[in-house]
């Protein structure tokens, strides 16, 4: 069990260097006062570490409990007043100090608000950061300044999945600013400090950088020799459960889990993507009537809040990640989604990145084909996109996980040989039409087949809205309350099968009539798409929800089916048969 | 932070010139200059957004003729100089000017159609030398309908100006839709022309087979076409038409590619 509570042992690493950070600015930032004189003596830094690259940490500690064991003699009053010689050239040092601004050590007239000053403000602007009222007064590139800014850093890579980006961070902001100049200054603060307090902040100060340096490296490089690994495990039910519990802490948990009064037209309850808690919260014996996009592409959003005067749109600030219970299918879905909202038109969709880059993918091997299924015809039965997958049925939980953050959780159960398992032949089997040439869509757009097979259709939309690819809406505004001047502008899900789809000024509508729509929506879904976007994927991905939805019972595999001998008739020359 | 291309920024209105009872121009100050045949998300929060063409620009200004024809467009009409409205854009391709040059140039516009090709008649009026010729024919239902009034007045004297009406006859303008007008124009004597077609689906679509019947090669045939959208950005769907959104590689098409390519 040596990896369990690796994660939590990561997130305490981050907040005890946060706290160090905090106390160093501290340090800086004003004279010392009693209460945080007291604070230093009885906090106790770490030193189980040997590496000779601390000598100067370690020389530092010693002088500092020395310093605190032997009473060295120094008032407060002594303190307060070589803070000011030191750090600000007060009194004797006749305007000579250790000035603590990077611009003054790194430009080449030694000045205050250089180079330096501006990219730390550009820095500090790009994530946001207001300044927090005790160092308000300070510059940008005010140690004391800097230092909280690490410590900042470390905070917010403590509450956030992706780890190394934030170590990198880290590591970025230490070496080509606080290491770049805050050791010369430390030396200097040798040479104008009066007292052995603040020459044994200097010395503390560098080697503790220098310490901080090399543990984010040891941290980057095991993070970096994970992340291509792939590992398999065993474990028990309850074991699962325990460790979906501690996932929670920084994930939500999304899973096909039953709403039961919410009945769907044929059964006893409906099966969508819900937060689930335990293992035996998601349902596995039965497709989800709705996929997975409903996730991360809610039915209803909002996109900004406005009043009379400006639309502001409002970030949710969850820091918690996303992860995704997911079938084969449904997870090359998400790659036909990410191609409309992150791709199409060289734009990306922030409100749908937001979420799409918090994802995880939990692969759920499918135990069997379900009654609509043709997802092997459409090429979407494997995928080798996840972070771990698992197989749940039985009464021992398997999984592979290919994603190093998931190793600290998993990482601690029983090796086992294990690699999740495709379905390889579906019930349904569906042929795409064969559309050779785009000269032919005249004729496949006036073939006669549209109407019949769209003769029972009620334009109800149920088909776009269980499809884990369709992706269109509308934007409605919204008011708070009536006659309110505040309200939001929120995105729906739309469906190409209402005729109010393609409604415009005046009672126009481009395509009216339910064959009309059915035209659109079977092109798009095999062949539209795909002559957009190129590669081999259609839109459609043969999860076979539409037609397990269809109050009509119209199926959409027979409707491709049909169209591919229609298109082989046109392809060989001969008349639509009546 | 990433840029988010889906909230629109208020915009103060300069003024509004009023062309019939359900036409104004608003002119509306804006440092993002159009490109001929572009277009906005027009919006009132409470109310919703839709996509209006840039009908003219200026120094830190552009301008919208809307045709007041439902909630939206009823809710901008109660607006008044001084009110903000709100943008997003410039979207959409533009029409082809480059390919215009040294040839002769046939617009032919019915009503509020006569907005997106106002911005390229004018840069046409204001450099005479670049093109050949322009022909320019533009229909109304009838006199009380006429747009641009002012702007029409100045096309007659450098453009051959049509200006009809439906089936009023009235003192200066023709009588007739915009297609018993195309025979007028000596397409077949060009050496080499573009004709641009702007209005409702079905006037485009038979001043086209009008255009062709007269001797117009379909390839040189440019028009715009006007469909559902709810984003501008390629996101919303509504504007897809087969293969092509509407919004991104439109709204201008040649007709060649159009007419086979952009069925419903
Ligand atoms: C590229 C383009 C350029 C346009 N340029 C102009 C112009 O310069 N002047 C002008 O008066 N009109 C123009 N239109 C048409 C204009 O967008 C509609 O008249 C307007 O959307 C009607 O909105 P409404 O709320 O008043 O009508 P309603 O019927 O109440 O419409 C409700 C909603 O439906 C949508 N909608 C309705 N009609 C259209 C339509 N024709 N096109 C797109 N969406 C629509 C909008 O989202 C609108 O908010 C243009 C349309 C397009 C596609
Ligand atoms: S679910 Fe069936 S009836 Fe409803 S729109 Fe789709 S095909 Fe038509
Ligand atoms: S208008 Fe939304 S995709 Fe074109």
């Amino acid at each position: 069990m040596i990896n369990t509570g690796k994660k939590a042992e990561f997130k305490q690493l981050m907040l005890n260097r946060r706290n160090l950070y905090h106390l160093f600015s501290r340090l800086f930032q004003k004279e010392v006062d009693q209460a945080f004189y007291d604070q230093l003596r009885a906090i106790t830094f770490p030193s189980h570490r040997e590496e000779n690259a601390l000598t100067e940490f370690k020389d530092a500690l010693l002088r500092l409990n020395e310093y605190f064991e032997y009473d060295a003699g120094e008032s407060l009053d002594d303190l307060a007043a070589d803070y000011a010689k030191t750090f600000l050239g007060a009194g004797s040092a006749q305007g000579a100090a250790a000035f603590p601004y990077e611009s003054v050590y790194t430009s080449p007239k030694h000045v205050m608000m250089q180079d330096a000053w501006n990219q730390v403000c550009d820095i500090y602007e790009s994530k946001g950061i207001e300044r927090n009222e005790e160092s308000a007064d300070l510059l940008e590139d005010h140690i004391a300044v800097e230092l909280d800014f690490m410590a900042f850093l470390c905070d917010e890579t403590s509450r956030f999945t992706e780890t190394l980006a934030g170590l990198e961070e880290q590591k970025e902001f230490l070496n080509r600013h606080l290491l770049n100049w805050a050791p010369g200054f430390c030396l200097d603060i040798k040479v104008h400090a009066d007292t052995e307090f603040y020459r044994m902040v200097g010395q503390l100060t560098t080697g503790f950088l220098q310490l901080d340096s090399f543990i984010l490296d040891q941290m980057i490089n095991a993070r970096k020799a994970r992340t291509m690994c792939s590992q398999s495990f065993r474990m028990s039910r309850a074991r699962m459960d325990e460790i979906l519990t501690e996932l929670q802490t920084e994930y939500r948990i999304y899973a096909p889990r039953l709403i039961e009064d919410r009945g769907s037209w044929e059964d006893g309850g409906l099966v969508r993507y819900q937060e689930i808690g335990a293992l035996d919260d998601i349902v596995l014996d039965r497709q989800s009537d709705f996929s997975m996009k409903e996730v991360l592409y809610p039915v209803s959003q909002t996109i900004f809040r406005f009043d009379e005067n400006s639309c502001v749109e409002t970030v949710s600030s969850d820091p918690k990640g996303i992860i995704l219970f997911a079938r084969p299918c449904d997870i090359n879905g998400l790659k036909r989604l990410d191609n409309m909202f992150l791709a199409n038109g060289g734009m990306s969709d922030v409100y749908y990145k937001r979420m799409r880059d918090k994802v995880k993918i939990f692969l759920m091997e499918c135990p069997q084909s379900w009654e609509s299924c043709f997802c092997v015809s459409m090429g979407t039965n494997r995928t080798e996109y996840y972070s771990a997958a698992f197989h749940l049925h039985g009464e021992e939980i398997l999984l592979e996980v290919k994603d190093a953050e998931f190793i600290d959780y998993f990482g601690g159960e029983t090796p086992a040989d294990y690699a999740p398992a495709f379905i390889e032949e579906n019930q349904k089997k569906v042929r795409v039409p064969d559309i050779k040439d785009p000269s032919r869509l005249r004729e496949i757009f006036n073939l006669e087949f549209w109407k019949t097979c769209s003769e029972e259709c009620i334009s109800c939309g149920g088909c776009n809205t269980v499809c884990p690819t369709c992706s269109c809406f509308d934007t409605v505004d919204f008011l708070n309350q009536e006659n309110s001047r505040k309200g939001e502008r929120r995105r729906i899900w739309s469906s190409c099968m209402l005729p109010d789809f393609s409604r415009t000024a005046g009672g126009n509508i481009a395509r009216k009539r339910a064959d009309q729509m059915m035209r659109f929506k079977t092109m798009h879904k095999v062949y539209d798409y795909k002559a957009r976007f190129g590669g081999n994927e259609h839109m459609c991905v043969g999860c076979g929800r539409c037609i397990q939805r269809c109050p009509k019972e119209i199926s959409f595999a027979d409707t491709i089916n049909q169209l591919s001998e229609e298109v082989d008739r046109l392809n060989a020359g001969q008349p639509e048969q009546e | 932070m990433e840029q988010n291309v889906l909230v629109p920024q208020p915009h103060r209105i300069l003024n509004i010139r009023r062309h019939t009872k359900t036409e104004c121009t608003f002119r509306v100050a804006c440092d993002t200059e159009p490109g001929f045949g572009q277009f906005f998300m027009l919006s009132l929060p409470k109310v919703g957004e839709a996509p209006i063409s840039a009908s003219g620009k200026g120094r830190g200004y552009v301008e919208f003729t809307i045709r007041n024809v439902g909630l939206l467009t009823q809710a901008i009409f109660d607006l008044e100089p001084g009110n903000s409205i709100f943008l997003r854009g410039p979207y959409g391709n533009q029409f082809p000017v480059k390919q215009f040059e040294n040839k002769d140039l046939l617009i032919i516009c019915g009503g509020t159609g006569m907005a997106p090709i106002l911005t390229m008649a004018n840069h046409f009026y204001d450099h005479p030398e670049v093109c050949k010729s322009v022909h320019i024919i533009s229909g109304f239902k009838n006199a009380d309908a006429v747009l641009f009034r002012d702007e029409i007045e100045k096309f007659q004297s450098r453009f051959h100006m049509i200006t009809t009406l439906d089936s009023e006859v009235v003192e200066g303008f023709e009588t007739g839709m915009v297609t018993a007008h195309i025979g007028k124009v000596p397409i077949r004597s060009f050496d080499d022309y573009n004709i641009v077609i702007v209005g409702p689906p079905v006037m485009m679509h038979f001043a086209a087979l009008e255009c062709v019947k007269n001797g117009a090669e379909e390839s040189k045939i440019w028009v715009s076409f006007e469909r559902k959208m709810c984003c501008g950005v390629g996101k919303c769907g509504h504007c897809k038409i087969h293969d092509t959104y509407v919004c991104l590689e439109g709204p201008v098409f040649n007709y060649s590619d159009a007419k086979d390519k952009l069925m419903d």
